[in-house]
């Protein structure tokens, strides 16, 4: 590997363009499409959210909700073609994502901002040691030797629990607990201070996924991290996340704190999924699933995507887009339903 | 006294490798009662669903006794095996795999009678009356008449795993194993399918085996949980007991494991550390030894028993007994 070294120089320039803020990411309007020949899928639609720093947002939804889409234009990677970033405003610690140069970016990555991906089966290189996977990055993003980062390499092993002396083994040697220690290794390795982790606990059982959920907390507290997490567990919401923001369809239907998201619920969808979830304190005798399936990204109604699914939707839901409504300086849901002062959801009366 | 459906006795599965016999399923022991739903619940690799398949002989046991009716299946004949199927279906974990990908909603639905021969008819009758089948079942599983010649890749999960539901439904059975049903879905079809399961159960008198990795959907959808470790049984209990009074330090653990949707509901039980080790030659101990947080000398002292410690709760522990 001849990496070392050559990024140092562009860190002057960063700080040139770099924006004060208080904010670790700010998003505005962020509109992403995947563009075919043949359809337009509309993965991501206007969304707008940010993140405190060292404060954890858990970004809940379905499949196809446009979570993970939103992460990558996040990092500036959506795949191009056919994916496109048609608009909005990306800020990660006051840098204009999409103003930044490829060297630019390829420095901001992997030591500002991070990401831990969802499947530790896939998302390892076979044919590299684990040793050799987290020390890229330390070469890349650090002017040192080899025998330092390999000793960087050993101790961020440590870190994150695995036997330093396995640096040298592959990633078919490590169960997924143990491979996704070393994902997290890899997102840890240049100290990033915004960490986007996309499901990383879906592929593992509960026992694993509680030792690291509980490390991934430890490390976040150490580091001072702030974290976009991004999950269709609302149980994993709740141990882990200070804010919340629910998408459906490429939209942020809901988005506030945990306490308000959770106890003060405001979106009919957010209700239909703690409705759909089988809860273990409280034994019923029938679930109330959401009736329905998510609408077709490629082919979006006009109106409120969820109308169609929704039990309190009104003609206008069908007609027009949702309108936002605020219901505190941190609590947002779009949902036209609330023109309507007295309109409460059920969940709530 | 209680209608019993299913009985397994020891039931064992070992599968040869070149390092040693893996074992699947050791020492697996039950009885079901007919129109009831056993959870078993377990993680990766423990053997939940060998155990499912074994009973169903679809792999063969490498001993013990599987006693379906009365009748011990892993004695009868092939033929006569052929035509126990009819009573007792499988409903697999993957509806994007486990469905012929060139066969059409109604040819995937009318398989299994056309292999078994239910209708006794033939030419245009049995045609019609195979249509009628499915269309009555297709109905009852919700899904709407014009995904009749619909090709699996052109529906979504929740409509596959509801052709998978039909195709074990079609030869009305009365146990179902259900492996993973819902595990590949989204919580709100999840919770779709899990109240069709429920409602058909009710409608039908059905006996289901459920295997799942996910706790609070056993916990919705079971009368009495089995708790699987390492390919045996540690802990059996009716559901509410088992969540009220988990005795296996192993079941305490997964308990507290799961992630509450709910904030301060977090039950602050022990993570247990450490990772399942394999299951090739197996030392002669308990198999939690290593990851147990109680671990005392009896539990070295060989594979601790399945006992019954409060009036249908059974436990094996060194410890708790």
């Amino acid at each position: 590997m001849k990496l070392n070294g050559k990024n140092g120089k562009s860190d002057t320039n960063l700080e040139q363009i770099r924006e004060k803020t208080d904010l670790a990411v700010s998003v505005e309007n962020l509109v992403v499409h995947y563009e075919t020949s043949s359809e337009t899928v509309e993965a991501v639609n206007s969304i707008s959210f940010s993140l405190k720093k060292k404060r954890t947002l858990g970004l809940v939804g379905e499949t196809g909700a446009g979570k993970t889409t939103a992460m990558l234009a996040l990092m500036n990677m959506v795949p191009n073609p056919p994916g496109r970033i048609i608009e909005g405003e990306i800020r990660v610690n006051g840098l204009d994502m999409r103003k930044l140069t490829p060297a630019q970016l390829q420095h901001v990555r992997g030591s500002e901002i991070a990401m831990i991906f969802q499947d530790p089966m896939t998302s390892l290189n076979p044919v590299l040691t684990i040793g050799e996977q987290i020390g890229e990055s330390i070469l890349l993003h650090r002017n040192i030797s080899k025998a330092e980062a390999l000793k960087e390499t050993q101790k961020l092993l440590e870190r994150v629990g695995i036997d330093p002396e396995r640096y040298g083994e592959y990633p078919h040697q490590f169960s997924g607990g143990m491979r996704q220690r070393v994902g997290i290794a890899i997102a840890l390795a240049c100290n990033p201070s915004v960490l986007i982790a996309d499901e990383p606990t879906s592929a593992l059982d509960v026992t694993i996924q509680a030792q690291i959920l509980q490390m991934m907390r430890k490390l976040k507290e150490e580091n001072d991290t702030s974290m976009i997490l991004i999950t269709h567990d609302l149980g994993v919401v709740a141990e882990m996340c200070d804010d919340v923001a629910v998408m459906y369809a490429g939209h942020i239907v809901e988005y506030g704190t945990l306490e308000e998201v959770f106890n003060k619920t405001k979106h009919p969808y957010t209700e239909g999924l703690f409705n759909s979830l089988p809860n273990i304190n409280n034994r019923v005798e029938k679930l109330q699933p959401i009736q329905g399936l998510m609408p077709d990204p490629a082919n979006l109604p006009k109106g409120c995507a969820f109308a169609e699914r929704c039990p309190y939707a009104s003609e206008a839901c069908r007609e027009n887009p949702p309108e936002t409504h605020s219901f505190s300086d941190t609590h947002l849901a779009a949902c036209t339903a609330y023109q309507d002062p007295d309109f409460r959801i059920g969940r709530n009366k | 006294m209680a209608d019993t459906i299913l009985e397994v006795k020891n039931l064992k599965k070992y599968f040869k490798t070149n390092k040693g016999n893996v074992h699947a399923v050791d020492n697996v022991s039950f009885t079901l009662e007919r129109g009831k739903t056993l959870g078993i619940v377990g993680e990766s690799g423990c053997g939940k669903s060998t155990t499912g398949r074994t009973i169903l002989r679809l792999i063969e046991p490498t001993s013990g006794e599987v006693y379906f009716d009365g009748k011990d299946i892993c004695k009868v004949s092939n033929k006569e095996m052929t035509k126990l199927r009819k009573d007792m279906q499988i409903i697999f974990q993957d509806p994007f795999s486990s469905l012929d990908p060139r066969m059409t909603v109604s040819q995937l639905i009318a398989e299994p009678l056309k292999y078994h021969k239910i209708i006794e008819a033939s030419g245009k009758e049995l045609e019609q009356k195979t249509e009628e089948m499915v269309l009555d079942l297709m109905r009852t599983v919700g899904l709407a008449e014009r995904l009749y010649n619909a090709y699996p890749h052109e529906l979504d999960g929740g409509r596959r795993q509801r052709i998978g539901i039909a195709r074990a439904l079609i030869l009305q059975p009365k146990l179902i194993v259900c492996d993973e049903p819902v595990s590949a879905l989204d919580v709100s079809i999840q919770a779709q399918i899990l109240n069709l399961l429920q409602e058909l159960q009710k409608e039908r008198g059905l006996t289901y085996i459920f295997i799942t990795h996910n706790l609070s959907v056993v916990n919705h959808i079971a009368d009495e949980i089995a708790v699987m470790y390492l390919g045996s049984i540690v802990e059996k209990a009716p559901v509410e007991e088992l969540f009220q009074n988990p005795l296996h330090p192993y079941t305490k653990a997964l308990l507290s494991a799961i992630p509450v949707p709910e904030i301060h509901k977090k039950q602050n039980g022990p993570v247990i550390q450490g990772e399942v080790v394999s299951p090739i030659n197996l030392p002669d101990e308990c198999r939690f030894y290593k990851r147990c947080p109680i671990s005392c000398e009896a539990c070295r002292q060989g594979v601790p028993e399945l006992r019954e410690v409060l009036p249908g709760h059974f436990v094996a522990c060194g410890c708790c007994q």
